[in-house]
């Protein structure tokens, strides 16, 4: 099975057919939007101080109000959505890329290099996922690059796992035997049939991924591993002093909050959805 | 200097500008009464027996009163130990606690007399045998250690003391090597306590064990949850304490903590002061104290010493004297803590009179001052550096703060953030460029001082011999008028070097329930004795 | 069957020599050593060199491990750097809680889940089924320390009640320690039933729709005894996996709520550990965790071949 563009009416069936899943493509497509276009919405500079402006209500003039530095919340918000595009993209490319290499490499030449892999694999997987957070964010430091490190790292270990399966079960694939037999290159086996192939469970992995990235951060924020400050994220919004002013400015965190919850909420959405579309290729756990 | 205009709506606003227009109020007339807060609790009735005291505590890395340097420490080492003397609550007199009386015969000589039939804990090792002069030789020894892997106040009186007699089983003779002013001081602080030699040797340390002839004995010590204490029956003051039991529970978030106070879990606790008028709404019968905290704010730049020379550009005097006309003290105040601190004229806190420098030394806010000593310093257009700071905590904010106010002037702050563990690394290894610090200070002014620029400081170096000497030369001085006119020059010293800036003194809050009787929240918030207190009207 | 189960069992020995090595090395890799950290109060400056010694830290890497491999097969974690408490007794102190809250949250999970899961599925693309995928995913969306913060909050201002903050255990007081641990527990139910769902409700999808199950509409069984006898018994297989292995993952994640909640578990004591190095406590739990997940894996992985007939190990 190849690419799967189809006409336009067949896109407006699948839709059709999936509306929470487009309901999560729509709020994906807003964030990202938002993300971009950053500068051109913000209607101040989300980093500028001003204690004049602290702590105001949703107004006019602020519409989501103000923190306690005097920053509009609005524009923290906003550039907060281009903070979590960062990190949930640079998160779930290092991971999807060590996945994706470990996973062909393992499932593809199997035997030893499969073996040794997997013994490598299972060792990551033993430390529960927030304990290999933490031990990343510990080594390298505060700041939006180690955060993004230290999700990729820590999502390497089970992707690699769902690709090794799916690239198990497109190998016994007749029509590679056939390729092979007729003496085609490993790599560019690799490259045009298996990559292909096994582009809808990345494509799943990496949405359901986006989705953890968010939701992970903000909880690293909460220890303190988070995004230092005066980078505007979502979670460090949420988790520092959102709480803190709770009951005197609950505006701090709960802007945030919903963001957060969107995006989330959007990902998954989408994510369930194509994995849906793609079934059975891809369900997880032991097969 | 006035006070900068406040805007804003949100419901603390007034309450905020009152604090902050008092602070500044003060600061502008060089009232004499910046008083440290302290708050009586309400006090009336008659004593009531029985209960259990449950005070929120902090992390507590150990609990070995002459090893460890953390506050939270001296909450557990107060309901076990004594010393020898004691500070009121408001740490302006020195009051008996184990000796019943002292007197210092000449200029080198202290003797002090011990109460009679004071009896340690009844329990193992010690099993309630009588507290003697040895026993205070042995604590003040233990004290001046310098044994390596730990911690320690030792600069007390390590070097200072030529000896330690025990004429008999209740006196104590120190003779001091030179005149030596903090003494009485240091006998006093809450640091150090007695302990008894058996207990040491045989747990080794006493890190995990509290075995001392206070008022509440040690039934339970879990680090990161809790500490109980039951009632001593054998204390040496007759009567006291009224409590059956004393908890000390960790919560570390502080969200959770003031809920738990708001669910009537704590009788005593910390509270953040963005939920002051939440708590106070909740049930009007609580009592929030409002206590000037000892551990002052400040923005600290490169240290340096003989081994550790000054780099470019804290080399240039102006530079860091630059850096202190563009920081606005007010502003951290406002931002960090809703008004709640105030400003500082020196390392000394401004309520310790008359040691504080009067407020007409501040340095002066004046961004034109700044920019034009940086010109002249060569560096007109300003320069970039690197600030590191703990976190998670107040201090990070005050940190943006620092780059905010800064950046007018052309400074580019990087800020670094690092866990604390590895904020500590670096601050102990003295290489770094700016960072902001929470400092201690104590009863003894030159606790302020002495370990930070002093020949000997650990906290910080700095390597201003004049500096040195004069903080050597301060301690000699018996006569107070004299010392202070010192420790004032040391002070002014300190500003024109300018090495720190200091930022501002917190206001912390204390929430107290409605039934917890005759309790005086101290300026030293950890120091914590609760044996005069009674609960009356405490739900099971 | 066990020729399988021998040969994953020999598996383990290289796994967990690859854990100890990984877990000792990635330590002592992070920045500011102990022996710096714990100098760094001390009043005078004092002998690096006399401290390391102390703590057996001047030995070269290898005989260190060696070393700590030798204790660890007879069963000794070491002590911890800061308290000298034994590792292993700390982690038996703690485990119960983590244990609890684990156990806890899976039931609340499955609660929630297996019912809307199966409801979904039979009533599959109606609005009940967009509304509990929706509801699920609503559930995991929302951090769970944010959730926390509200209920807490929230309660202890309108009611003046907020969960006990000491911790009890069970056997002591069933009923203390319940209230403790219910909130957060359901909490973390609710982040895990939100992938449980999905998983019940396509296993019961795909179970639907075979065979034996049209064979009984067709015989006119109703609904209810049909999902009962036939659905669930093969569906629940792979659900009770996924579980399984989320039981892993809260051994470690349940860090938040045990700072929330005053939980003395192992999440929060590792990351005291972390956050002041203290080597043997560090090295001890993530010890301590991985085997224990790596021999939940197999047993699991034993289990499922057991209840499915049809899996085959080759």
């Amino acid at each position: 099975m190849s690419s799967k563009t189809g006409s336009i009416g067949r896109v407006f069936r699948v839709m059709r057919g999936k509306p929470l899943g487009v309901l999560g493509g729509l709020l994906i497509l807003i964030l990202v939007t938002t993300a971009l276009l950053a500068p051109v919405l913000a209607p101040y500079d989300p980093v500028k101080m001003k204690s004049i402006d602290r702590l105001q209500a949703p107004s006019l003039n602020h519409p989501l109000g103000t923190d306690d530095f005097g920053r509009d919340i609005l524009s923290r918000v906003i550039y907060g959505a281009r903070i979590s595009m960062l990190l949930g993209l640079g998160a779930v490319a290092i991971s999807t890329l060590l996945a994706t290499i470990i996973g062909i490499l393992s499932g593809y030449y199997g035997g030893r290099i499969d073996t040794v892999l997997q013994r490598c694999i299972d060792t990551l997987m033993a430390f529960p996922g927030f304990v290999v957070l933490l031990t990343i964010m510990a080594m390298l430091g505060q700041g939006l690059g180690s955060v993004i490190l230290a999700l990729g790292i820590g999502g390497t270990a089970g992707n690699a796992r769902i690709i090794r399966s799916a690239v198990l079960a497109i190998r016994e694939n007749q029509y590679l035997e056939v390729a092979r037999a007729t003496g085609c290159q490993d790599w560019r086996i690799i490259t045009r049939h298996i990559l292909p192939n096994i582009a809808a469970p990345i494509m799943v992995v990496v949405t359901l991924g986006l989705g953890v990235a968010v939701l992970a951060e903000s909880s690293l924020s909460f220890l303190g591993f988070g995004v230092p400050p005066p980078t505007p994220s979502w979670g460090a919004m949420l988790s520092g002093s959102g709480r803190t002013y709770m009951i005197q400015a609950p505006w701090m965190a709960v802007f945030p909050g919903i963001a957060i919850s969107l995006a989330v909420f959007g990902f998954n959405m989408l994510g369930d959805a194509l994995r849906d579309l793609l079934d059975p290729k891809l369900r997880g756990g032991p097969q | 200097m006035k006070p900068s205009e406040q805007g804003t709506s949100g419901a603390l606003a007034p309450v905020s500008r009152r604090r902050f227009l008092q602070a500044g109020a003060l600061a502008v007339t060089g009232l004499a009464a910046v008083e440290p807060r302290v708050a009586w609790a309400q006090g009336k009735g008659e004593a009531k027996r029985g209960g259990t005291l449950v005070v929120r505590s902090g992390p507590i890395r150990g609990i070995d009163p002459h090893l460890e340097t953390w506050a939270t420490t001296l909450q557990v080492v107060h309901q076990t130990y004594n010393a020898l003397l004691k500070f009121n609550h408001d740490g302006t007199k020195i009051l008996p606690d184990l000796a019943e009386s002292w007197e210092q015969k000449d200029d080198l000589t202290y003797v002090f007399r011990l109460r009679q039939g004071v009896k340690f804990h009844n329990v193992p090792p010690v099993n309630g045998r009588e507290l003697t002069s040895e026993d205070v030789k042995y604590s003040i020894e233990r004290q001046m250690t310098n044994q390596p892997g730990k911690f320690q106040h030792a600069y007390f009186f390590l070097d200072k003391l030529a000896s330690i007699q025990t004429p008999d089983k209740y006196s104590i003779v120190f003779k001091t090597k030179e005149s030596y002013a903090p003494f009485l001081n240091y006998i006093a602080s809450p640091w150090t306590v007695i302990v008894a030699r058996e207990v040491v040797e045989k747990h080794g340390d006493l890190q995990r064990h509290a075995i001392g002839t206070g008022p509440f004995i040690m039934q339970e010590y879990r680090r990161d949850q809790e500490a109980v204490f039951v009632k001593n029956p054998n204390y040496f003051r007759k009567g006291l304490p009224y409590l059956d039991e004393v908890r000390l529970q960790y919560v570390i978030d502080p969200v959770a903590a003031t809920a738990a106070f708001r669910g009537q879990q704590t009788d005593i606790s910390y509270v953040e002061f963005a939920d002051v008028a939440s708590i106070k709404a909740t049930n009007p019968r609580v009592h929030v104290a409002e206590i000037t905290t000892m551990f002052p704010i400040v923005l600290r730049t490169r240290p340096y010493d003989e081994q550790r020379p000054l780099k470019p550009p804290f080399t240039e005097k102006k530079v860091r004297q630059a850096i202190q006309a563009a920081i606005k003290p007010e502003e951290f105040i406002e931002i960090v803590r809703s008004g709640w601190g105030i400003t500082m004229t020196g390392p000394v806190p401004t309520y310790r009179k008359p040691w504080a420098l009067p407020a007409s030394a501040r340095p002066e806010f004046d961004l034109k001052k700044a920019k034009r000593l940086l010109a002249e310093a060569g560096y007109a257009n300003g320069f970039e550096t690197e600030l590191i700071v703990g976190s998670p905590g107040d201090n990070v904010k005050s940190a943006q703060v620092v780059k905010d106010q800064l950046a007018k002037v052309g400074i580019q702050v990087n800020l670094k953030p690092m866990e604390m563990a590895q904020y500590y690394n670096k601050s102990y290894s003295y290489d770094y460029s700016m960072s902001v610090h929470t400092a201690l200070t104590g009863e003894e002014p030159e606790e302020a001082f002495r370990p930070y620029y002093g020949a000997n400081a650990t906290y910080y170096r700095w390597g201003n011999k004049e500096i040195h000497r004069l903080i050597d030369e301060q301690a000699k001085i018996l006569d107070q008028k004299r010392r202070v006119e010192m420790v004032h020059l040391i002070q002014r010293m300190l500003l024109d070097d300018a090495p720190n800036v200091f930022l501002y003194t917190p206001i912390a809050h204390y929430g107290v329930q409605p039934w917890v009787k005759n309790y005086t929240v101290p300026i030293n918030a950890y120091d914590q004795r609760y044996e005069e207190i009674w609960l009356d009207g405490k739900k099971a | 069957m066990s020729r399988y189960v021998l040969r994953r069992l020999i598996l383990l020995l290289p796994t967990m020599i690859l854990v100890t090595l990984l877990v000792f090395s990635i330590i002592r890799l992070l920045p500011g050593d102990i022996v710096t950290l714990m100098m760094s109060e001390q009043g005078y400056a004092s002998d690096k060199a006399v401290l390391e010694r102390m703590l057996g830290l001047d030995q070269p890497f290898y005989r260190q491990y060696v070393s700590y491999l030798g204790k660890v097969l007879q069963g000794d974690l070491g002590v911890s750097f800061w308290t000298k408490e034994p590792v292993l007794d700390e982690i038996l102190r703690r485990l119960p809680v983590s244990l609890e809250l684990a156990v806890l949250a899976m039931f609340f999970g499955l609660l929630i889940a297996v019912p809307t899961g199966i409801f979904s599925a039979v009533r599959q693309d109606t609005w009940l089924d967009y509304l509990f995928r929706t509801g699920a995913i609503g559930g995991l969306s929302v951090p769970g320390f944010w959730m926390a913060t509200v209920v807490i909050v929230s309660a202890s201002i309108w009611w003046q009640w907020v969960p006990p903050m000491r911790y009890t255990p069970f056997a002591r007081d069933p009923v203390r320690n319940l209230s403790q641990l219910l909130l957060p527990a359901f909490i973390l139910g609710l982040a895990l039933s939100a992938s449980v769902m999905r998983m019940t409700r396509s296993m019961v999808l795909e179970v639907l729709r075979e065979d034996y199950v049209r064979t009984a509409w067709a015989k006119g069984l109703p609904e209810s005894v049909v999902i009962a006898r036939h659905v669930l018994k093969n569906a629940m297989i792979p659900v009770v996996t996924v579980m399984g292995l989320q039981l892993s993952a809260l051994l470690g994640g349940t860090v938040i709520m045990e700072s929330i909640f005053v939980l003395p578990g192992m999440g929060k004591f590792l990351l005291d550990a972390i956050t002041w190095r203290d080597y043997p406590v560090i090295q001890g739990i993530n010890l301590f965790l991985a085997t224990s997940i790596i021999l939940l894996n197999l047993v699991i992985d034993v289990v499922y071949g057991f209840l499915d007939p049809r899996i085959r190990f080759g």
